[in-house]
């Protein structure tokens, strides 16, 4: 297991797991603060894709899926004001390569593929994204993932109707309270 | 509820910093009639929902889910944004690097994490709460490292009781002589895999002890505040006052004496010394907001800036008598700096109870206390470390780094799942003359006041003991049958414990110390230092106990000698 799966296990480290690595390096660069120049916000393809990636990783089911939750919203807010422009240009560029293997694979555009093409594909991303080397970089459609799966489960749909998150009950749990790991400076 | 009117010129005793330290200082000072003026340098904050603005919020109110606003940390927290304790829950926390810089020597990097706001980091910090034992302050004169503490365990032992009943810690009795016991409420509970993972440890080690932290969150009623309802969320701050902060306890205590201003926004540039009396005077102060000056006048002087902003004042104090720093005769001030230096972080994973996800936990670790170096003496590295763990069921966290898409990835995270356990040492860290502070030539901060130059690093001990404190851990987790065992090693930096301490250390010797055993300077002997300045070495337990305890001890002293008329 590598050691981004290791810090996927800590509840609460795991809000760095999404992109630390390129995080650090961008701040180790800026010695002084200078105006950034931010990319323009993302475009209606782009949203549609983003839409249809993010309903697909976690569908409605029972319970609301991705899109209920606003998880592309949540994605675009994250992208106009939350990542540095390396992220951003990556961020970009990764979408785009997954639009040209949908396009190469299936001849059309992701958002009108059927179901079953488009769970074919993120299968397909998936296992190639879970496969890479330890020592590569992370690859985007991992990282896509987890901005969806974290959009959804801080979400209110996510809090309140998948998990049903009671508030606070730990103590009176017969198995004993638990302790979530602290956040862990390294 | 504190009362912030322009306050009158001359006090009995002037307390700079309103943090863990200067709460009980206010307390102690005002209890016993003195008239105090607290000066801290922060913003105001109430004891409730009126400041403790994220106090509950679920993770959904907050605009970046508690990713924390990165582009704004990037530009106005780069020092505090490595910390991971900062996002949108506390980020109001914690100081603007900007207007708070400091400088350190390429390559030896420190990480100087604090909060500027009443109450201080007695806000933020963690509340475990040890007393250190004879092991501890003996063991300079033991081994040669430092200089002798002034004082033994028998001399603040009444005091430990003092600041344990009063501030309520929760804790199991031990018997263990090197973690001394004190005055505690009952502990909080382990959970079963807890329980399981303490039990094996105890069995298969008998020199080793697992055992609830010992930590400043209620179990039970403590006047009127209220037990701990394990929401987990104390750095945002805790209406019901079940952790001890400064605004949930000593600054409430003092301001019922009658006797206590409390005046914030007010930056204390430097200590005024009267060269004829030899004494100190009083001091200068910064309105952060508006830049006006004025001075206070006092016949106490007591420094609970913290650590570093203490003896960063006492640099900004120089005299013509004092030309390196007032009560730097010794030139010992600034130096000897401490952190507690960490162990990887080991973890293990195993089945266990199925429950329901629910937000919140216990708000404390489990805690074993210092083993090595006890009966035995290793020959790679001297004294010891403590270590803390617990245990937690992984959650939807574990959807970063599983495998599938689609309707079956979504609900294989709807549950908790195995448990997972963690187990972190810290260890004592030397004191060494080259680590030291000085003021930086060429360095303000945003309101023209000199800023620090850190130089600290980790010494030859230090990085001894590490693998040994790692591979304790994994020896542990493996013992007590755990699987998946994994040891995260991060090189660390100074400073990353936030237990950073030195500077002004006690001492018997004026001639190599700042502070005698009552926290008194050798040189100025109605200024005291009661912060983590003062610690001559830094033992291996969470230090703030001791901080609190000594301030109590030097409070109390010095008002009987001002009583006396001897200072």
């Amino acid at each position: 297991m590598d050691r981004r799966a290791f810090l996927g296990r800590l509840a609460l480290a795991a809000t760095f797991a999404l992109d630390t690595t390129g995080f650090a390096a961008a701040l180790e660069r800026s010695s002084a603060p200078q105006r950034e120049a931010w990319l323009p916000p993302l475009n209606e393809d782009e949203r549609r894709l983003i839409d249809a990636l993010a309903e697909g990783i976690l569908p409605a089911t029972d319970t609301p899926g991705a899109r209920a939750a606003k998880v592309p919203e949540f994605i675009a807010l994250l992208f106009d004001e939350w990542m540095l422009v390396e992220e951003q240009q990556s961020f970009r560029a990764g979408l785009a390569g997954l639009a040209s293997d949908c396009a190469k694979t299936q001849g059309r555009p992701f958002d009108t593929c059927t179901a079953e093409q488009q769970l074919s594909l993120l299968e397909r991303w998936d296992r190639e994204a879970m496969s890479a080397a330890r020592d590569a970089p992370r690859p985007f459609f991992r990282r896509f993932k987890s901005l969806v799966v974290t959009g959804y489960y801080t979400s209110q749909v996510g809090e309140e109707e998948e998990l049903k998150v009671q508030f606070g009950a730990g103590q009176d749990e017969s198995a004993g309270p638990i302790m979530r790991p602290p956040p862990f400076t390294v | 509820m504190i009362a912030n009117k322009k306050p009158p010129v001359e006090y009995d005793a002037i307390v700079v910093g309103s943090g863990i330290t200067g709460g009980w200082a206010a307390k102690e000072l005002t209890e016993r009639g003195l008239k105090t003026l607290v000066l801290e340098r922060g913003r105001h904050m109430e004891h409730g929902p009126a400041s403790y603005v994220t106090e509950h919020l679920p993770t959904y109110a907050f605009r970046y889910r508690l990713l924390g606003d990165r582009r704004k940390y990037a530009r106005d927290y780069a020092v505090q944004s490595q910390s991971l304790w900062i996002n949108d829950a506390t980020e109001h926390l914690w100081v603007n690097d900007r207007e708070n810089p400091y400088s350190t020597p390429e390559g030896r990097p420190f990480h100087w994490f604090r909060g500027h706001h009443l109450g201080g980091r007695s806000l933020m910090w963690g509340r475990q709460s040890y007393r250190l034992s004879n092991l501890d302050f003996e063991a300079n004169a033991a081994d040669g490292h430092g200089c002798d503490w002034p004082i033994r365990y028998g001399d603040i032992a009444p005091w430990y009781s003092h600041v344990e009943k009063f501030i309520g810690v929760s804790g199991e009795k031990l018997g263990i002589a090197t973690s001394p016991d004190g005055e505690y409420q009952p502990p909080m509970p382990m959970n079963v895999i807890e329980r399981r993972f303490a039990d094996r440890v105890n069995a298969k080690f008998p020199d080793r002890r697992v055992t609830m932290a010992r930590a400043a969150n209620l179990t039970q009623p403590l006047g009127d505040r209220a037990p701990c309802h394990y929401c987990e969320y104390c750095i945002r701050g805790c209406t019901p006052g079940a952790y001890f902060s400064s605004l949930s306890s000593t600054l409430p205590a003092a301001q019922k004496t009658g006797r206590l201003t409390v005046a914030t926004d007010s930056i204390v540039q430097s200590v005024i010394y009267d060269a004829k009396r030899r004494r100190a005077a009083g001091v200068r102060v910064l309105d952060a907001k508006t830049r006006a000056t004025r001075e206070y006048r006092a016949r106490l002087v007591v420094l609970c800036a913290s650590a570093f902003e203490s003896v960063r004042v006492l640099f900004n104090s120089a005299t013509k008598e004092f030309p390196t720093g007032l009560a730097n005769s010794s030139d010992a001030l600034g130096r000897y700096i401490m952190d507690h230096a960490p162990g990887g972080l080991v973890l293990g994973e195993t089945d266990g109870p199925a429950i329901p996800n629910y937000s919140g936990g216990r708000p404390i670790p489990l805690h074993i206390p210092r083993f090595r170096n006890v009966r035995e003496r290793r020959t790679d590295y001297v004294r010891g470390f403590q270590a803390n763990a617990g245990a937690a069921p992984m959650g939807w966290e574990q959807g970063l780094a599983r495998p599938g898409v689609g309707a079956a990835f979504k609900h294989s995270l709807r549950q908790r799942g195995r448990w997972s356990l963690f187990v972190i040492a810290v260890g004592e860290m030397l004191p060494r003359a080259d680590n030291r502070l000085t003021l930086d030539p060429n360095l303000k901060d945003a309101w023209g006041i000199p800023a620090l130059h850190i130089d600290v690093s980790y010494g030859p001990n230090e990085i001894a003991m590490k693998p040994d404190m790692t591979a304790t851990a994994e020896e542990m987790v493996r013992a007590a049958g755990f699987e998946n065992v994994v040891s995260l090693n991060f090189p660390g930096v100074p400073g990353g414990t936030i237990h950073e301490m030195g500077g002004a250390r006690m001492g018997r010797d004026p001639k190599t110390s700042v502070l005698n055993g009552w926290n008194q300077a050798h040189d100025v002997p109605n200024l005291l230092v009661t912060d983590g300045a003062a610690m001559t070495s830094s033992a291996s337990a969470n230090p703030s106990l001791t901080y609190m305890a000594l301030t109590a001890r030097a409070c109390a002293h010095a008002v009987d000698l001002l009583k006396r008329g001897e200072i």
